[in-house]
């Protein structure tokens, strides 16, 4: 052993901020500037609100940055109640095996429902929680953003709790960590790194449906909450189409600068939890975050609050302990049968109140439609699904081979995946006006077009996870190909293809999801007085969305739902399997 | 008597709901006040499990665990674990780490500070307060998992095969401190060591009792009391000595030099060895699955017994089994594994804990590759798992089954096999010997299509 291995300074131990810098100028005003900002939006969000004077939205460009800072304040609350989901759901089924069970498949459901699905279902119940507020409007716009945003999140952290290494569990509880230390000091830590990739995705999902939720348009209301998503609903309508381009650069602006100050320097500050116990050469950088490192008014903050915070955990930690459990994280008798009986009846009476709404729902679509029109709504889905298909096998054909190209070369990946990430967030369906507009002026049909706006914002999946399966490719193995003289055809059909199986298969289960909830915004478009209506099920719910006949849309819910559960369980479940099985890497 | 195991078994139930899997049967052991005890045995032995039961980590299937005479609920906060492969928390520095063992004692920020700072300078890591684990070696991510341990107070203390993970040099310098720390003024409340190891000369440098238990299922075997005075010499005649004695321990266990299973003879009531019992004259053949125990098939791919068998060939004179290992470099469950299976097949004969190759040994090295493969097909055959493998293939349709359905039936005849890793050797064997063979996409296994070759390669293999 060398004489007092000095700890290497990795970007983890760079000099701490001690001197007050230019940067500590900057923390100061962002973070006024930012409080500031929460006080006069939070208090523009409980305005009077009359639904039969809603109000109204200004064109004029000056009032962008404004529509843009009432947009992000939407997104992150939204994503707060994404995390504090995320938490709860995510635990329980982490914990509980009988609970697993059910809550699983139930999560797998809820992903398949569109996010104007649950906009339509929630709307009129948000209005009345908050009668004659924007409150109201507010809620249900957030909670549409929400639902973007929560269901993969989720599944990331249940799958990063049960993947934590036995030993360090078996540690905690030997060394009698109760459960809110084990929770901060082992499972939240070690799902750290994928939470933050996951919320850097979820979040970005989020921008595509910030039109729908901010302008919304749903049974018979027309109400546009300040915006940009609803600036650029109105732009489209008015035909406007300088307000429409500066609205698309705001938000590109606006993505851009969130993910360069927030998400990069929280997955390059993540890195402190990586379990492997080496250090790797590709770690993810920030230059935002080696800045913020030398200020000195951070350090000093996160030292006392972390203190502070550290303080509270053990006084939680000791409250918890004399609470509930003794060591071994096993309740005591009595409190667990307690326990064990409010949960079956919370269950069962959960259960019972959904089957009696089930039952209502079914009658009253029974009454209201006719089996011709049931069978209509399922071919129309028929006809989606064919767009959908259409979509991936063109975005694989396309992408794959641009997607092996870059990620067979390192330096090229490291600047085309962040691109390609950024890409993905963008809320595309904000540049179909103009697509609309073309499709118009060359004639071309949308039932066929309305494939190109569905693989506009979604084929970016399909990109990066092939970039990153030929990156994932070993040296070894492509060493090998060369040396056996493989020529090109051999090359991908021995090498290339079964490596990147399981990537493109994780990338194109996520792209065809996206499409289904893009399919509502691309089958109708519309761009100033034309309106183009494709003969698919996306339309069909956008339509009765808007009109707002009830039994319609819960049955064309359901049936986009089955639509995606069915072949994902058929489908893609099976390639999961065999990805799984014949072409891991390991 | 600290911590106490009675006829304690542990069973998990198979993977895919296959057959219930026996670990652990019937165990009684117990950790005595003042003494340092070794838990010595192979891989898969259950060793762990009996630390994790002694922990509370896991509940017994049959019998009792005790701490003090009586049974308790959840852990056994009188214990401190130190780990095989550190279990330190990456994001918390080794100051943080310690500060874990600390978290059952409440004591105020000062005292705490004060445990830390002696239990870092008693296994000598002060300065290293701030580092992150990833900066720091095996050894001394090692140390800081002793650290922690020890902050704890225990009563006993429990390691899992601590330095197996380290160099050999770092891992004899902490063996050292570690008795150092038991024998001296050490740390207050520590009364007794319990150590897992596979290591045998570990073990009697360690401790005062070794217990050796068998694997498949994990029994108690032997209970060897070493009362060799402390500090330990290793280079020691009488060290030495007890080394052998151990190694002979085991190998009486594991190379027993009586086959449990005669190759070849129906057994009766009449006993091993003798002819069956004649009826009117003539041989009545008897079942043969009445009380007989079919012998489970050692992990060992072919080509590490066919390179046993080219050492053997190299070396002037008989080899020692624990010699061999070291000079393969294997663990030597491991190394027993394969010379267990060459004995098995006939390559090799064990007496006591030699190996000696065997006439039909040196046949097989000189055979060509083809010849080599219907020799091994000649001897697997002798075994009575191939013999019921490939008669229940030939009854079926096509000569196929069911993986699930070999795996099940495997589960039922050796209860105390993991199925899977069994199948998974005998598959190798049987595509060596080309005599079946395995579908993954299809998931079943099937007998292997004679060629031409084959009656070829009998005549050539006809010495």
């Amino acid at each position: 052993m060398t004489a007092r291995a000095y700890p290497q300074t990795t970007g983890q131990q760079v000099e701490r901020g001690s001197r007050f810098g230019w940067i500590d100028a900057v923390v100061i005003l962002a973070i006024f500037v930012t409080l500031w900002l929460l006080v006069v939006l939070s208090g523009d969000m409980r305005v009077r609100f009359d639904e039969l004077h809603p109000p109204s939205l200004s064109l004029d460009v000056a009032f962008i940055p404004y529509y843009t800072a009432r947009t992000v304040l939407r997104m992150f609350i939204a994503f707060a109640a994404a995390l504090l989901f995320t938490f709860t759901y995510g635990y329980v089924a982490a914990k509980s095996v009988r609970a697993r069970k059910v809550m699983l498949p139930l999560l797998d459901i809820l992903q398949s429902v569109p996010v104007l699905g649950f906009l339509s279902i929630t709307v009129t119940g948000f209005l009345a929680l908050f009668p004659g507020s924007l409150l109201g409007v507010e809620c249900a716009s957030i909670f549409a953003i929400f639902t973007a945003q929560a269901w993969n999140m989720t599944f990331g952290f249940y799958h990063s709790l049960i993947t934590i290494p036995a030993e360090l569990q078996e540690a905690a509880t030997v060394y009698r960590m109760n459960r809110w230390q084990r929770f901060t000091k082992v499972e939240l830590p070690s799902s750290a790194i994928g939470l933050m990739w996951n919320s850097m995705m979820s979040f970005g999902g989020g921008w595509f449906f910030v039109a729908q939720s901010e302008a919304i348009s749903v049974l018979n209301k027309n109400i546009k909450l300040p915006g940009l998503g609803s600036y650029m609903a109105a732009a489209v309508e008015a035909g406007d189409t300088r307000a429409a381009v500066y609205a698309i650069i705001a938000m590109v602006v606006t993505i851009v600068v969130v993910d360069q100050l927030l998400w990069r320097p929280l997955v390059a500050w993540a890195e402190k939890f990586k379990l492997e116990q080496t250090e790797s050469k590709d770690n993810p950088t920030s230059w935002v975050l080696d800045l913020l490192r030398h200020s000195y008014v951070l350090t000093w903050l996160s030292n006392h609050v972390g203190h502070a915070l550290g303080n509270v955990s053990q006084r939680a930690a000791l409250l918890t302990s004399d609470l509930t459990q003794t060591i071994s994280g096993r309740a005591p008798a009595p409190v667990k049968t307690l326990l064990r009986l409010a949960m079956w009846g919370l269950t069962t009476i959960g259960v019972a109140w959904l089957v009696f709404d089930a039952f209502d729902i079914a009658t009253e679509i029974r009454t209201a439609m006719t089996g011709a029109e049931m069978l209509r709504v399922v071919w129309l889905g028929m006809l989606t699904l064919l767009r959908v298909l259409a979509m991936s096998v063109l975005a694989t054909l396309i992408w794959t081979p641009i997607g092996v190209w870059i990620g067979l070369r390192p330096r090229v990946a490291r600047i085309a995946q962040p691109l390609a990430q950024i890409a993905a967030s963008f809320p595309v369906n904000m540049t179909f006006p103009f697509i609309v507009a073309f499709f118009i002026a060359t004639n071309i049909p949308i039932n066929l077009g309305s494939v190109l706006l569905m693989a506009l914002g979604t084929q970016w999946y399909i990109l990066f996870n092939v970039i990153a399966g030929a990156m994932a490719i070993p040296t070894d193995l492509r060493e090998a190909a060369t040396m056996f003289g493989l020529n090109r055809w051999r090359l991908w059909k021995t090498l290339i293809i079964p490596a990147i199986f399981p990537f493109w298969v994780t990338g194109a289960v996520t792209a065809t999801g996206g499409a289904w909830n893009a399919s509502i915004v691309a089958e109708v478009a519309s761009w100033g007085n034309d309106k183009l209506v494709a003969d698919g099920l996306g339309a069909y719910i956008a339509q009765v969305t808007e009109k707002g006949d009830q039994p319609a849309i819960y049955f064309s819910i359901v049936v986009m739902a089955l639509f995606v559960v069915v072949i994902n369980r058929v489908f893609w479940r099976r390639l999961y399997d065999l990805a799984e099985r014949k072409f891991k890497l390991d | 008597m600290l911590i106490e195991l009675r006829h304690v078994s542990k069973s998990y139930s198979g993977a895919d709901g296959g057959a219930p899997v026996t670990v652990l049967d019937d165990i009684n052991l117990e950790v005595r006040d003042g003494e340092m005890l070794a838990l010595l045995g192979q891989s898969g032995s259950g060793k762990s499990t009996i630390l994790r039961l002694m922990a509370g980590l896991t509940e017994p299937t049959h019998g009792i665990v005790l701490s003090h005479g009586s049974p308790f609920n959840g852990v056994n906060h009188r214990l401190a674990i130190v780990f095989q492969s550190f279990a330190l928390y990456p994001w918390l520095t080794v100051q943080e780490n310690v500060q874990v063992g600390l978290i059952q004692r409440r004591l105020d920020a000062r005292q705490q500070q004060e445990e830390i700072d002696r239990a870092l300078e008693l296994i000598g890591l002060t300065g290293y307060e701030n580092a992150y684990p990833k900066q720091l070696s095996g050894g001394m991510r090692q140390r800081v998992g002793f650290a922690r341990a020890l902050v704890a107070q225990p009563e006993v203390l429990c390691m899992d095969e601590p330095f197996s993970a380290l160099d050999v040099l770092t891992a004899e310098n902490l063996r050292t401190q570690v008795v150092d720390l038991w024998r001296g003024s050490g740390h207050a409340g520590l009364k007794s060591i319990f150590l897992v190891t596979h290591n045998i000369a570990e073990a009697v440098f360690i401790a005062s009792r070794i217990v050796i238990i068998s694997s498949h299922p994990g029994r108690v075997r032997n209970v060897i009391v070493n009362s060799l005075p402390y500090p330990r010499d290793v280079n020691s005649r009488q060290f030495a000595a007890l080394v052998d004695q151990v190694h002979a321990a085991i190998t009486a266990l594991v190379l027993p030099d009586e086959p449990a299973e005669p190759i070849g003879v129906r057994p009766t009531g009449a006993g091993v060895g003798q002819p069956p019992a004649t009826v009117d004259g003539a041989t009545e053949p008897v079942p043969s699955t009445l009380g007989s125990r079919i012998e489970t098939i050692p992990n060992a791919p072919v080509e590490t017994i066919i390179g046993l068998l080219e050492i053997l060939e190299d070396s002037q004179e008989t080899i020692n089994v624990f010699d061999l290992s070291a000079r393969i470099g294997r663990e030597f469950g491991e190394t027993i594994a394969i010379v267990k299976a060459a004995e098995m097949l006939g390559l090799v004969d064990t007496p006591k804990d030699d190996v000696v190759m065997t006439q039909a040994g040196w046949y097989f090295l000189a055979a060509p590759a083809t010849v080599r493969k219907t020799l091994f097909r000649q001897s697997i055959m002798k075994l009575r798992l191939f013999q019921m493998l490939t008669a229940r293939l030939q009854g079926a349709p096509d000569g196929r089954i069911d993986t699930d359905i070999v795996l099940e039936e495997l589960g039922t005849l050796l209860p105390y096999d993991q199925p899977a890793k069994l199948f998974h050797t005998l598959i190798a064997w049987g595509r060596y010997a080309e005599l079946v063979d395995f579908d993954q996409n299809a998931n079943v296994v099937y007998l292997h299509q004679a060629g031409e070759n084959d009656d070829a390669d009998a005549a050539e293999a006809s010495p």
